[in-house]
């Protein structure tokens, strides 16, 4: 049926309208968040990067806002918005089952007074432009943050830190092997060639059990390895730095 | 649906509209300006539903219903109420006529059997008689002796009373006034209006101009049929609806409307919309019939008549309220 098929068009239409506020409005969300990101210097840590972040939250509240506007959707929009319709709609929309003579003729009378009416007067001209110069403001924003390298100083911490599960321990390991290397410096070769491994431990304190009366006394012992692997690990320690050598010296 | 159907729907709805102009018209040529009275009649008859008129005496109520009948082709009588007027004054009676065959009772029909019955001064019937017509308005049929007849159709009872003569009078109880559909206050006409009136009947010795028949009695019928038809918004009826229940808890009134008050705002909201020429129920319709559908039905506080207002004030407060 016609009047139908005419309700039927201003739904699409107001979504349509609606799709376009949506778009707009995820364009602004994730050009913050960029920014914000980017010039804060945050890093979302976990295994997705933060373009996969941001752009998983924007669609997240794309959808949500759509189905909020879509919800929204009545007939009296249009109403207010074209007073010729002005309950005319109403009428229609509930009375849209009736076959008899009265609503067919109020049907005939909105189907004509409806053609002029369009989805322009239920858009929002000024709203859109405001949100169209916004997201021109945060493009600019953004390249200009880029080409200057500006960041100003955010807290040391990382977004999204549950993203990642597991990756607190795996970071805390990290930082152990880093500062053992700065305290450690760079390892190098000891020469161990014809050698005592000697250990001297000096006992402090005072002698209370029996089996420890040996550390009261200050005197020196001598440590032989009776190891059986050890030569073969002297040797494969061995070969290991002659070979760095040659490739050292081959460099 | 083909273009040829929905062509005749919209043609077939002009023509009625057209004809309810031209009714309109007619009245026109004896009564002055009342416009709103007369739509309020008129709507009324769509609905099917009975009338009470209440103005001062001399303003032209039997002339408007007597007028009323010629144009749309309905029968009428008039009933003038007294305190003596017994039931059977109205409805009939059985009488004793002989024929060659013998004598047998045969039932004459009393004046209530017409489609348009205007009763004067009802108030002035006791409650008796008055209730006598009970029957009539509600069931559409007369019951006498052990026997009910049925009226014709359309049948409207049209009743006045005058507002200001109360003594020696027997105000219509609640259950009877919420039989009628609405009451209707005839007021004053303007200088222009009075100006017209005077020249009209003054001129000439009786003044009755021709009148058109416009419709037909199968043609009110069908009209009524299709008055039900006007389609309303659901929010217009929920209106309509709260309207009439607000009445029940508004600290002016002493008691509310009935919920056949709501059946009969909405009816009278499509008949008014036809009236006026719309494919619809608007809310200034339901607006407009507030007055006339539900004044007859509430009761003010004796500290709201006090205070000075009257039925019309409360229900355009609500009305503005809701």
């Amino acid at each position: 049926m016609k009047v139908e098929k005419l309700l039927r068009r201003l739904k699409i239409e107001f979504i349509k309208i609606n799709f376009l506020q949506t778009c707009l409005d995820a364009m602004i969300v994730f050009l913050i968040g960029n920014l914000a990101v980017y010039t804060l210097d945050l890093e979302i840590t976990g295994p997705y990067s933060n373009f996969h972040v941001l752009a998983g939250f924007t669609s997240v509240f794309f959808l949500f806002d759509l189905i909020y506007r879509v919800r929204k959707y009545n007939v009296e929009l249009y109403e207010e918005k074209n007073p010729e319709l002005n309950e005319i709609l109403r009428t229609a929309r509930d009375n849209i089952d009736n076959k008899n003579i009265a609503s067919q003729a109020l049907f005939d009378e909105l189907v004509e007074t409806a053609r002029e009416v369009t989805s322009e007067s239920i858009i929002p001209s000024q709203e859109i432009i405001k949100k169209v110069l916004v997201i021109g403001a945060l493009c600019f924003l953004t390249i200009f943050s880029g080409l200057l390298n500006i960041h100003i100083e955010g807290p040391d911490q990382a977004l999204f830190p549950e993203l990642g599960g597991d990756n607190e321990g795996n970071q805390e390991q990290e930082i152990d092997v880093r500062n053992g290397s700065q305290i450690l410096g760079e390892p190098t070769d000891i020469d161990i060639q014809e050698r005592d491994l000697q250990f001297e431990i000096q006992g402090t304190g005072e002698a209370s059990e029996q089996e420890f009366s040996f550390n009261t006394e200050d005197e020196e012992f001598t440590v032989d390895s009776t190891m059986s692997g050890l030569d073969e690990d002297r040797e494969l320690a061995k070969r290991y730095s002659d070979s760095l050598r040659e490739l050292e010296a081959s460099e | 649906m083909s273009l040829v159907g929905t062509v005749d729907n919209a043609e077939k709805y002009r023509k009625l509209n057209q004809k309810i102009e031209e009714i309109k018209n007619e009245i026109g040529k004896v009564i002055v300006g009342q416009d709103e009275v007369i739509n309020q009649v008129i709507a009324s008859i769509l609905c099917d539903g009975n009338i009470l008129l209440e103005s001062n005496p001399g303003m032209g109520k039997t002339k408007m219903i007597h007028t009323l009948s010629n144009v749309i082709g309905l029968n009428f009588s008039r009933i003038q109420a007294t305190p003596d007027l017994m039931p059977s004054d109205i409805t009939g009676t059985h009488i004793i006529e002989e024929s060659e065959t013998g004598t047998d009772f045969v039932f004459q029909k009393g004046p209530i059997f017409a489609n348009m019955v205007l009763v004067d001064e009802i108030n002035r019937a006791t409650p008796k008689t008055q209730s006598a017509l009970l029957e009539a308005m509600q069931e559409k049929q007369v019951t006498v002796g052990n026997q009910s007849y049925s009226l014709d159709k359309p049948f409207f009872l049209m009743a006045t009373q005058n507002p200001l003569e109360q003594e020696g009078t027997y105000p219509l109880p609640e259950a009877q006034r919420d039989r009628f559909m609405m009451k209707v206050e005839l007021d004053y006409p303007d200088t222009d209006e009075e100006r017209e009136i005077v020249n009209r009947f003054t001129n000439e010795l009786d003044y009755s101009p021709q009148l058109n028949q416009v419709v037909s009695q199968a043609s009110v019928t069908k009209m009524q049929e299709f008055t039900r038809e006007v389609p309303i918004a659901d929010d217009i009826r929920d209106r309509a609806i709260m309207i009439v229940k607000n009445t029940r808890k508004d600290h002016n009134l002493e008691y509310g409307a009935s919920p056949r008050a709501s059946i009969q705002l909405i009816i009278a909201g499509k008949a008014r919309a036809l009236v006026e020429g719309r494919n619809h129920v608007s809310n200034q319709d339901i607006n407009a019939m507030a007055k006339p559908v539900l004044r007859h039905r509430i009761g003010l506080t004796f500290k709201a008549e006090k205070e000075g207002l009257d039925s019309d004030k409360v229900i355009e407060n609500i009305t503005n309220r809701v």
